[in-house]
């Protein structure tokens, strides 16, 4: 049964074309044509409060008014959300969706060369699927198996577009390191580092090679300024540019860690070197060091209550997220996993029960705060007017479990709409039955047995035999 | 491009060679290096296909030193020529397989690779007798002409279904080396060559098992070919100043780096096999991002990203080794919808790539039957490819894309003559190669026994002499072995 249900699911990963050019697009505002207003909602602005019974106009893309009324210019599509429930598109902060380059290059222990943006496969179904959650936006981290991973990406869930669309134009690229039992474990063959140690040491040597190879090109540059002709460019070197860019701050480095002490060995280097910890991700027992956290400004990315499922996360709490609201840490919750991720809003609900949030504090875990983890919080996380207009229409209340996203929006453009989505599964049954019969076709073709009779051009084989010997000569 | 001086000398030395050469070959005269010159052939009364002219209902194409003397309706007879009368047969320029690995025989070159799943003892992770970059797949001064195996039993295969020439592209690793234009002429390694080098080939499928040696991801060979190329335009840039700046220090030699000059150079392109439309795309971004001149093998969805390829003009050699079902799937389950719409529509690929205006050429994508090579073509035909595009596709637009237009491809005067004669028009279900002539040499495709076809097997016998030809091959054998 289960997996019956899989299948079926699996079934409308054929629909990206369908999906952009057919049904979704159909009522979306045109580019540059110039509105849609979306009437009567709730509100929840998630950044000012909750507005009872007001309306939102979106001009090219972008959130243009938000209140209990709004212009409606000429030829505005208008969405009626008459007891629906409009909040910001949710962010999550750490998956590995929509990626096809393995996640992981788990051979080194520095892979910093790879590139999730080099892989991202837009037609991973997963991502219709989370855009059918509410997601509007994730980041994309490559794997946690290297003490330093690959560079990741920052994507919103534009279903139908290619991998360049997906892309969040803009957005800060991270780094992705990783602490604990998952780097250190043994693999298939013998690798450094095998303890917490090690794990530390593997990044402190490549931080300093990162210092040496910026010594090495400012070196050349002074050499090159200074008119000398005969100096050689440095190697440049595709593991070491992503490091010198987190020592320069021109990238976020994201912390795969559990346990405080690793959490507070982290910031020690960081700040050896003079950098900051965007954020630790996962980070269950930050509960333990939030004074640590807050003061040195990271960012803590973790699940409402998952943990006892490997060593290092027993000492998980649901309280986690409420714990280190209340002393002034930044708090995402992620989900590290497509079908975790399409149930966001209600990760952020349980931090109600557990510890007490508030509703805008719960839904800011899942919009707000993960804009302001990966930067990208003057574009995205709440419905004010400048930002890109990426909804969701709910017929529920997102906190509570009855909610289900009815039509999702990314720049203005609705890329789910669950009436759609029924004449999309449709169209893609007639699709299959068409493409099933012509397969039939050609296997039957192919099975029949050839007929002498067939031959058009040759009727009879021994009238064409061409016996060379008899007509050979010199 | 020479940034070694050691390298200058070698001028010098070939021109030496070049001089001995030929002042031992002067006696010799007109006799090949590949042996036995091939009789002249007159073949008439065909219907000939030059693909480069018109079709000539009833013709006749005289083959002389393994070049075509003459091709056309009122040819004359060469007195000294054997004539084959083709009556009811049609003759084709030889096919190209555009990327194939037929020429190497059953064992190509080393690959450094472990078996699947087994660990390396610690001692031979370093493997001393591989050089640093064949650890890791770097060997692009590998080059098919040198690792040629004339004796493989797949070029009878081959050359059974018709294919005369196929552009060998070394396997193994990630830079698995340069292609060679190859004429599957039963020759020695030497005469078979068309033309080489013809271009790189970068593998990104190649790669370790996870948890074993680097790169064990796709993202991980992506970034080892970045930092190569990166390395090699380095490489180019440091000896260029070497090369200006006496006061300069000497950059350290390559092997490598030395030999993918012509490629960061764009002196020759790079062949990436890429499927779909994410795969192509990411080729693309490789190939603009480094400035190489790019040729998509493979190309099972190309159709679907057309327009890109075509804005960027970058050829395909578009696989007829068409997706199948899975095999031993679960009977329950229903195949994905889009892994059924990937299979079906597959034969359509080269409609549309010829529709948007693409350079493309087949390619048999290692399909274990060579006969099923024309047989998928005659596929992407039905399901709507101009039959004229498709014979073209397999001769004339493969040679213009490799630059060698002006030597096969098409019927006509001073080309090779590599030509086959077949039973009726090519994509007919039950036509055969009756014979091939690859460089001027006839070969006997024996009748097709569906036993051994559904085998996978061809026969051909290379057919140098009989009756009146018995003097000649005496003379043969009393040639010194060049």
């Amino acid at each position: 049964m289960v997996k019956r249900r899989y299948m079926r699911i699996k079934a409308v990963a054929g629909l990206t074309v369908l999906m952009a050019v057919c049904g979704v697009r159909a009522d979306a505002a045109e580019p540059g044509a110039s509105a849609v207003v979306i009437k009567d909602a709730t509100i929840l602005t998630v950044s000012h409060g909750t507005i009872a019974r007001g309306s939102i106009l979106i001009r090219d893309g972008k959130i243009s008014e938000v209140g209990q009324a709004v212009d409606v210019p000429d030829g505005a599509l208008v969405i009626d959300a008459a007891a629906r429930f409009v909040m910001p598109g949710i962010i999550d902060p750490h998956s590995h969706l929509a990626q096809n380059g393995g996640v992981n290059e788990g051979s080194l222990a520095v892979t910093s060369m790879t590139s999730v943006e080099d892989f991202i496969d837009p037609t991973d179904i997963d991502i219709y699927r989370e855009l059918a959650g509410g997601v509007t936006t994730t980041a994309t981290l490559h794997g946690s198996a290297n003490p330093i991973g690959g560079t990741g990406a920052v994507i919103k869930l534009r279903w139908g577009q290619d991998a360049k669309g997906l892309l969040f134009a803009g957005a800060r690229p991270g780094l992705k390191f990783a602490l604990g039992e998952n780097p250190k474990h043994k693999r298939t063959q013998e690798r450094y580092p095998g303890t917490r140690m090690g794990v530390e040491d593997v990044i402190r040597q490549a931080f300093t090679e990162a210092r040496i190879y910026m010594q090495d090109w400012d070196e050349y540059n002074k050499r090159v300024a200074a008119g000398d002709k005969t100096v050689m460019p440095p190697r440049r070197n595709l593991t070491l540019e992503p490091l010198a860019q987190v020592l320069r701050g021109e990238r976020l480095p994201f912390v795969h860690a559990y346990r405080a002490d690793e959490m507070l060995m982290m910031m020690r280097v960081a700040d050896e070197f003079g950098f900051k910890v965007n954020s630790f991700e996962h980070a269950l027992e930050a509960y333990k060091i939030a004074n640590e956290l807050a003061a040195h400004g990271a960012v803590a990315s973790t699940f409402s209550d998952w943990w006892a499922y490997k060593v290092e996360a027993y000492d998980a709490i649901p309280y986690n997220a409420a714990l280190l609201t209340r002393k002034g840490v930044m708090v995402s919750i992620n989900s590290d996993s497509a079908e975790e991720a399409r149930h966001l809003n209600q990760e952020a609900a349980k931090c109600m029960k557990y510890g007490g949030l508030t509703e805008e504090e719960a839904l800011r875990l899942v919009t707000l705060n993960p804009a302001r983890q990966l930067k990208i919080d003057d574009r995205v996380g709440s419905i004010d007017p400048g930002k890109d207009a990426d909804l969701v229409i709910y017929n529920h209340h997102p906190l509570s479990v009855y909610a289900v996203p009815q039509k999702v929006l990314i720049d203005g453009q609705v890329y789910f709409d669950i009436q759609k989505d029924l004449v999309i599964r449709k169209r893609m049954a007639e699709e299959r039955k068409t493409l099933e019969e012509k397969d039939r076709q050609t296997r039957d073709k192919e099975r029949q047995p050839r007929k002498p009779g067939d031959r058009d051009t040759v009727k009879d084989k021994n009238a064409t035999e061409v016996p060379p010997q008899g007509k050979e000569g010199e | 491009m020479n940034f070694l001086p050691m390298r200058s000398a070698s001028p010098l030395l070939s021109a030496c060679l070049v001089l001995a050469a030929a002042t031992f070959m002067l006696p010799v005269g007109a006799r090949r290096a590949g042996g036995e010159e091939p009789p002249v052939y007159a073949i008439t009364n065909a219907k000939v296909v030059p693909v480069s002219a018109p079709t000539i209902e009833r013709g006749t194409v005289v083959i002389r030193r393994g070049l075509i003397e003459a091709v056309g309706a009122d040819v004359a007879i060469p007195g000294d020529a054997r004539v084959i009368d083709a009556t009811g047969l049609v003759v084709y320029p030889g096919l190209i397989d555009a990327f194939s690995a037929t020429g190497f025989g059953e064992d190509q070159a080393p690959v450094p690779s472990r078996v699947r799943g087994t660990p390396p003892p610690a001692a031979s992770r370093e493997q001393p007798s591989q050089s640093p970059e064949e650890r890791q797949g770097v060997m692009p001064y590998r080059q098919a002409a040198d690792l040629l195996n004339p004796a493989g039993k797949e070029i009878e295969s081959a050359r059974g279904a018709g294919i005369t020439t196929v552009l060998a592209v070394p396997r193994g690793g990630i830079f698995t080396g340069q292609c060679s234009l190859v004429d599957l002429n039963g020759g020695a390694a030497g005469s078979m060559i068309l033309k080489t080098p013809v271009a790189f080939s970068i593998d990104l499928s190649s790669r370790r098992e996870y948890g074993g040696d680097y790169p064990s991801s796709p993202m991980g060979v992506f970034a080892l070919v970045k930092q190569t190329l990166l390395d090699a335009q380095r490489y180019s840039t440091v000896w260029s100043i070497y090369n200006a700046h006496p006061g300069a220090r000497r950059p350290e030699y390559n092997r490598a780096l030395e030999s993918l000059q012509p490629l960061v150079g764009r002196r020759l392109p790079a062949i990436i096999p890429a499927d779909s439309p994410t795969e192509i795309q990411r080729v693309l971004e490789l190939a603009s991002t480094f400035r190489l001149s790019l040729i998509v093998a493979g190309g099972a969805e190309s159709g679907s990203i057309a327009p890109v390829l075509r804005e960027r003009n970058v050829p395909v050699l578009l696989s007829v080794k068409y997706p199948e079902p899975e095999k031993n799937a679960d009977p329950e389950a229903r195949e994905e919808l889009s892994a059924l719409r990937k299979r079906v529509k597959a034969p359509e690929c080269a409609a549309l790539l010829a529709k948007a205006g693409i350079r493309f050429a087949f390619q048999s994508g290692g399909l274990a039957n060579p006969k099923d090579f024309i047989r998928n073509v005659s596929r992407a035909v039905e399901a709507g490819l101009d039959r004229e595009k498709a014979i073209r596709a397999l001769t004339l637009d493969p040679a213009e894309i490799f630059g060698v237009a002006d030597r096969v491809g098409s019927i006509e005067k001073n080309k090779t003559a590599n030509l086959i004669l077949t039973t009726g028009d090519l994509f007919n279900a039950d036509t055969h190669v009756k014979y091939a002539f690859v460089d001027g040499r006839k070969f006997d495709i024996v009748e097709p026994d569906p036993q051994r076809e559904r085998d996978g097997e061809a026969s051909g016998t290379p057919d140098l002499g009989s009756a009146g030809d018995r003097h000649k091959q005496q003379d043969a054998g009393g040639e010194q072995p060049w």
